[in-house]
């Protein structure tokens, strides 16, 4: 057989691998569209979201459903106390010291998570069955449907929220124009405080979603949280479609590679189309607000 | 109704402003004039809570607003148009309006009253209700900021160089809508470079230079006055220089 029978396979799993980059893309852009801080630590809110419900499902012996939402509010209510205690403080200093600060935040998530919750890998189980499905000649895992479908309506659910209701409104203007939104009493600081809980809610979502399919560990977030990073600058950094497209193309072409190159190699695709992106177009596939077209 | 005492306020060790004192009167329309970088734009950011004083008080109604922060001044009924509009342009111009109104979105009647106070006055913001904002001309961005601010239902709305890149005529129209708002009571605060329009409709004025301030007194007053002319008139010398020597 050759490689090519395998790619309909690792289409599939591409696109599920970049469900979870678009949704930790997503949640960089949210916190950086309200603040212009990158936030390093938002890989730990996957890892915490899928750490926390297995501490809740196997520990407390709490319903799944009940222990994924328990987790999501306590990664938000993380997320709300970085910013009180990290980011609101610092809202003077540069972008260099912000970008320290939410390093070290994300260092002291992933050190604290290995000490409450065991330096062990953990795995969830699936929403529903590990049978694989056959979709159109591909086994599909239930899993996967329900990565994808899940994130559909979060997206779905972000998009109404963000454009149909005011607070999301508020937040786009104090994003846009923050002194502009400040003059009518839009308070900068209370929209970048509710963008961090935003941003944990969907990361701790996409933790949640991929660790039945990925083992997590306390330090899994690190990379996941490059690999989320890269999307977002890969779609058009600062842009929320920007962040979901180049979250999937990042996961299909990384699963693709697998056909061609050995699997060890698999993470250094996502560096090196970092690299080439910057260099070839730094304002990625849809443009970003905040690069210019310029090469360096 | 406005009350400024000794303000000073500095960006990092200099200040911008120097002891600044002024009064605003209910009802009145007040200019405040000056050279570029005389600090007009720094004097009002500080009135609004964006800029923190070091030294001095600013009285509203009586109440000590010093330091306060932007929302809690916008909620004492202080509006703000900043200089360069600073709409929002990914929001439609609707959006943008109910945005000028985000302190009072649960008095969805009170609103909808604004609203239709304000259509008239700006009749471009009802025909342009669903275009995005960024896509408005120059003009028609100036009337939407003017229309956003009005929508928190201000009693003094600061006004920070609205003529700017206007046209002549749209300069006219703006400035009659002034007009027009203070009639209805509104007071009005306006920072201006185009001296004689602005004076037109003020009843005093305030002179500022290099974070001073070096006069004040009636419209009519300060138009004749020396210090306007060698102030405004891009013209550095002092008024003491013979200026027959130059020539
Ligand atoms: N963010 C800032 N940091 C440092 N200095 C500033 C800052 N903003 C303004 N200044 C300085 O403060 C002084 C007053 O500026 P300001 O913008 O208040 O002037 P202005 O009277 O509004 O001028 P213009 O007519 O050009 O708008 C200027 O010398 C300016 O260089
Ligand atoms: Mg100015």
């Amino acid at each position: 057989m050759s490689t090519w029978t395998y790619i309909p396979q690792l289409l599939s799993s591409g696109i599920t691998i970049g469900a979870i980059y678009a949704l930790v893309a997503l949640g960089f852009v949210t916190i950086a569209r309200a603040s212009q801080i990158i936030n390093f630590a938002q890989g730990e809110f996957v890892m915490l979201g899928g750490v926390i419900t297995f501490f809740f499902l196997k520990v407390m012996n709490l319903p799944y459903p009940l222990a994924a939402f328990i987790a999501i509010l306590i990664v938000i209510l993380i997320g709300f106390v970085m910013h009180l205690s990290v980011v609101y403080p610092l809202r003077k200093a540069s972008i260099v010291i912000l970008l320290m600060a939410t390093l070290g935040a994300s260092i002291f998530l992933s050190s604290t998570s290995g000490l409450l919750f065991g330096t062990l890998p953990k795995t969830l189980p699936p929403f529903s069955g590990e049978r694989p499905l056959q979709l159109l000649g591909v086994s599909v895992l239930p899993q996967s449907v329900w990565v994808l479908i899940s994130t559909l309506i979060l997206l779905i659910f972000l998009y109404l929220l963000s454009h149909r209701t005011l607070l999301g409104k508020a937040m786009e203007a104090s994003s846009t124009d923050p002194l502009g939104a400040d003059l009518l009493g839009i308070s900068r600081n209370l929209m970048v405080f509710l963008a961090f809980g935003v941003s944990a809610g969907v990361g701790a979502f996409a933790g949640i979603l991929i660790t039945p399919v990925f083992f997590t560990s306390y330090s899994s977030g690190t990379l996941l949280g490059l690999k989320g990073f890269i999307a977002a600058v890969l779609g058009g950094w600062g842009k929320n479609s920007g962040a979901i497209l180049g979250g999937f193309v990042l996961g299909i072409v990384e699963s693709l590679s697998l056909a061609f190159i050995p699997a060890g190699y698999k993470d250094a695709i996502a560096f090196g189309i970092l690299l080439l992106i910057l260099h070839f177009r730094p304002k990625g596939i849809l443009g970003s607000p905040f690069m210019d077209s310029r090469r360096w | 109704m406005l009350k400024i005492k000794k303000l000073t306020v500095q960006y990092g060790p200099l200040p911008a402003l120097y002891e600044i004192s002024l009064e605003i009167k209910q009802g009145e329309i007040v200019s405040l004039l000056g050279p570029n970088g005389a600090g007009k734009t720094t004097l009002l950011l500080t009135l609004s809570g964006i800029l923190k004083t070091t030294e001095g008080r600013i009285l509203f109604e009586g109440e000590d607003i010093t330091n306060l922060n932007p929302h809690q001044i916008v909620s004492k009924g202080i509006g703000h148009v900043p200089q360069g509009r600073h709409i929002f342009p990914t929001l439609s111009v609707t959006d943008n309006l109910m945005m000028g109104a985000y302190l009072h979105r649960n008095e969805k009647r009170e609103i909808k009253k604004q609203l239709e106070r304000i259509y008239p006055l700006l009749p471009v913001l009802k025909e342009r209700a669903h275009q995005r904002a960024g896509t408005l001309s120059g003009g028609e961005q100036q009337m939407l900021s003017i229309g956003r601010a009005m929508m928190g239902r201000p009693k003094l709305l600061l006004l920070d160089e609205p003529s700017l890149g206007l046209a002549p005529r749209l300069m006219d129209e703006v400035f009659a809508i002034f007009r027009k708002l203070n009639e209805r009571g509104l007071t009005l605060f306006i920072v201006e470079q185009e001296i004689h329009l602005s004076l037109s409709i003020s009843g005093r004025g305030y002179l500022l230079r290099n974070g001073r301030m070096i006069k004040e007194g009636s419209a009519s007053a300060l138009l004749e006055s020396r210090e306007l002319m060698i102030s405004l008139g891009g013209d550095d010398r002092q008024p003491e220089k013979d200026e027959t020597s130059l020539s």
